[in-house]
């Protein structure tokens, strides 16, 4: 059996470097993103945040930048204890499920345009994803999605643990529950873009030089505040809470386990940032950018569009973790209510009024005429202002927890009776 | 390989997921377990159908497809309900439990086989309950810890 | 057909022996001899398959079809032999994950990830929250013993015998290998694993060609909502149930 290894294996470098700078980019991000996390809640918080740990065995501070690497030799060394109670197949896969499965999801996702070096074997320049020509890119995201909730529900469960359990359940029925959401805002942008490839996406923002944030900023909407529940950060955090579970489904978790989990968590919040800047603000976009076909691209063009949607993720980020010191959290039933009587109806709506725009603008390319793209942007923030206002109206008040003054300030209330009235009921 | 070598090995596959699926719906007491062996027989027969389309040049395998992962979701659906149903009414999920609702003439299935015994569960140990004064006892009492 | 026929008598046997000593019965004493019996039948199962095809300068796609069969099937073998049915739900998680790989080997992308997208992450977790619920130890009674073992072992490996055997006797007819293909219907399934258009051309059969077959889908998908919930109710309030009838 005669191998041609030349044939074999130089098609295989590029990605090979793609994956592993893209390795190390996530790692060194992930640990970062958690000294950046802690010098935001110190800023909003108003107090100093990490500025101690500057480089190791020395007395420099540099602003607290040598924190991640303390931490990440603290959870090395970190005794790697397994309780003696846990079902041990189930307690090791978990934490490997979810980070695989983090991770396998910036397969598909672009880091900028294409990089215009020639390499033998491999026609036209390298594409700055890592599986280039995926056409199912976005429903392979929702696949490794789906795929890191069996993560939280076997370490949850494998924990034989009652907080662990049901930190565990609630945190994969929200992920289960939010997921649908997350779904309805992408239709819109797949159905404006023609395609379920993130380039493709991006593409067809960089032509028409809208972005989707403008024509459809009801699909933003629900897009956010999804991807917010998707990453389980505040405001819905509930399944991670310290103050109600103690530490949810990675509570006996302890050393290398606990830091795959709280990585994946920080991968999952990357994601999620990339995704909306991608679909939404037009990914390497910027106005005064040259857009085309057949636009070559050169060595200061790439590396700005890369650049731009850096900084455009960044920015996505902080606002992330700016949300999170400034929301209280929601009680679960409020979560699951907010997700299928509210997301849903306006994700729907979101995808009704896309098809009818998308559909009337095709139909007029037919007749000859031009759609304008303001008409996308019009009907897009007139839906987005009727459904808001029609949703913050007549939502089920399990999603308002706001104190009934009007009956707090009657005059004629009384408390005991009312608690006492309030009592009968329930027993009823 | 070639296409029909292709075909031919998609069905083999497809073949041994449909028989391994029927030995566990026929053999397995658990509800669950049953269910799943149902989906790994739906599965086996959408690796044929794919082998089959991609063979013909036909799109109809894969819609095929599509349609069974929708009726597999409805079915998980229903059966979800129904099985926990009967765990509301049996408060377990055996199968057992339900045969007269087989056919008349079949023999009744009696557990008739004597488990091994799991591994001893481990012993914890158990804190004294609070606010309760454990038992005094006489030689820790008696005993003089220093000379 | 006349020459594979001992091999596939061979590995039939193999099968339902290796799948009888495996099925939880109450002991563990033959599993580890049932796992290696049930492998060997697999085994020859393979070396049958890949008896057909005997050119090998694609060794790459052989490996990688391989991989991905052994890992469906020996996934498959174990979710219907551990006794834990949280192992088998967890073995048919890789199951499913083995035959998204499948999928994507023969083209089909969207199935591949649909599949994932659905039975994995929907399906699979939803029982996966019943027996979470139902039984959090997994070590009762009717886990470790099966019903019918020795039967339902043979009577699966006889199934998995007969078909091989008609696999194989059709294609190994001269008559049949000859017979040229379907003509190519437009557009071309194109069968690359990265084809272009892919998504766009299965939703242009979608709904042109197969339109009623999706709506149908659709009403079935709601009544089997309306379905669940109708038999959930019952369980929150069984003598809603009762006073209905009458």
């Amino acid at each position: 059996m005669s191998i041609d290894w030349q044939s074999l294996m130089v098609p295989l470098i590029v990605p090979v470097v793609k994956i592993a700078v893209l390795l190390f980019a996530l790692m060194t991000a992930a640990a970062y993103l958690v000294l950046l996390e802690r010098w935001i809640a110190a800023w909003v918080q108003d107090r100093l945040g990490p500025n101690r740990v500057g480089i190791p065995l020395t007395k420099i501070k540099m602003f607290g930048l040598g924190q991640p690497l303390a931490d990440g030799l603290k959870f090395i060394f970190k005794e790697e204890y397994t309780p003696a109670h846990v079902d041990k197949a189930l307690y090791i896969l978990a934490p490997v499920v979810i980070l695989s499965a983090a991770l396998a999801i910036f397969a598909v996702i672009p880091f900028g345009d294409v990089l215009p070096i020639e390499v033998p074997g491999v026609e036209g320049p390298i594409a700055m994803v890592e599986a280039p020509g995926v056409d199912v890119g976005m429903i392979y995201v929702f696949a490794m999605s789906s795929i890191a909730v069996y993560g939280v529900i076997l370490g949850g469960w494998a924990s034989n643990n009652k907080y662990s359990f049901l930190g565990g359940l609630r945190s994969s029925a929200q992920l289960i529950a939010y997921e649908i959401p997350l779904g309805l805002g992408i239709l819109g942008v797949v159905l404006a873009a023609g395609s379920l490839r993130l380039e493709e996406i991006i593409n067809g923002q960089a032509a028409s030089g809208q972005w989707n944030a403008f024509s459809q900023p009801l699909g933003l909407m629900v897009f956010l505040i999804a991807s917010f529940a998707e990453a389980a950060r505040l405001p819905f955090d509930l399944p991670e809470c310290e103050q109600e579970l103690i530490g949810g489904y990675h509570t006996e978790y302890a050393g290398m386990k606990l830091l795959l989990f709280l990585i994946a968590e920080f991968l999952h919040m990357v994601v999620a940032a990339f995704l909306i800047v991608i679909l939404f603000f037009g990914g390497w976009h910027f106005w005064g950018m040259e857009v085309g076909p057949d636009v070559t691209v050169t060595w200061p063009m790439a590396i700005v569009r890369i650049a731009v949607l850096l900084a455009k993720v960044m920015a996505v980020i902080v606002f992330f973790m700016l949300v999170r010191w400034s929301w209280p959290r929601f009680r679960f039933d409020q979560l699951m209510n907010l997700a299928w009587k509210v997301m849903l109806p306006l994700g729907i709506v979101n995808l009704i009024a896309v098809a009818c725009v998308v559909e009337f603008a095709h139909v007029r390319e037919l007749e000859g005429g031009v759609a304008s793209p303001w008409i996308a942007v019009g009907v897009g923030w007139v839906v987005a202002l009727v459904a808001w206002f029609l949703a913050g109206r007549y939502a089920p008040l399990h999603t308002d927890n706001r104190p009934r003054l009007e009956v707090l300030r009657a005059p004629d209330f009384e408390p005991e009776t009312a608690l006492a009235r309030q009592r009968e009921a329930a027993l009823r | 390989m070639d296409e029909l070598a292709l075909l031919q090995n998609y069905l083999i596959v497809g073949a041994l997921l449909f028989g391994i699926g029927l030995v566990g719906f026929v053999s397995r007491r658990n509800m669950i377990v049953m269910f799943l062996s149902a989906e790994m027989m739906l599965q086996g027969v959408s690796v044929s159908l794919v082998a089959w389309g991609r063979y013909h040049n036909d799109w109809g395998g894969q819609m095929l497809v599509i349609l069974i992962l929708t009726v597999a979701a409805c079915e998980a659906a229903i059966a979800l309900a129904v099985v926990l149903s009967l765990f509301h009414q049996s408060g377990s999920l055996d199968i057992a439990i339900w045969q007269h609702l087989r056919e008349d003439n079949q023999p009744e299935f009696i557990e008739r086989e004597v488990l091994e015994p799991l591994a001893p569960e481990h012993q914890w140990p158990k804190l004294a309950p609070s606010g309760i004064e454990p038992e005094p006892d006489l030689e820790e009492i008696a005993h003089r810890s220093h000379v | 057909m006349n020459e594979a026929l001992p091999s596939v008598a061979v590995a039939t046997v193999l099968l339902a022996l290796g799948l009888w000593m495996m099925l939880p019965r109450g002991t563990t004493t033959w599993r580890g001899v049932g796992a290696l019996t049930t492998l060997a039948a697999l085994c020859i199962f393979a070396w049958l398959s890949s008896h057909l095809d005997p050119s090998e300068e694609a060794w790459l796609g052989d490996a990688v079809f391989f991989t991905l069969a052994g890992v469906t099937v020996i996934a498959a073998v174990c979710t219907v032999t551990f006794s834990n049915p949280g192992y088998s739900a967890i073995w048919f998680g890789l199951s499913l994950l083995g035959t998204a790989g499948l999928f994507l080997f023969q083209g089909a992308q969207f199935l591949g990830v649909a599949t994932i997208v659905v039975y994995a992450g929907a399906i699979l977790v939803t029982f996966l929250f019943v027996l979470m619920l139902a039984q959090p130890k997994g070590e009762s009674a009717y886990d470790r013993l099966s019903w019918g073992a020795g039967l339902a072992a043979l009577s699966g490996a006889v199934v998995v015998g007969i078909l091989v055997l008609s696999i194989l006797g059709i294609f190994q007819n001269p008559d049949v290998a000859s017979r040229p293909r379907a003509p190519f219907e437009l557009p071309e399934l194109k069968t690359e694993i990265l084809a272009d258009q892919h998504v766009a051309h299965l939703g242009a059969q979608l709904f042109s060609k197969y339109l009623v077959a999706v709506e149908v889908a659709g009403t079935l998908l709601l009544v089997a909502l309306v379905g669940a919930v109708a038999i959930a109710e019952r369980i929150k309030k069984p003598d809603r149930g009762g006073q209905s009838h009458g």
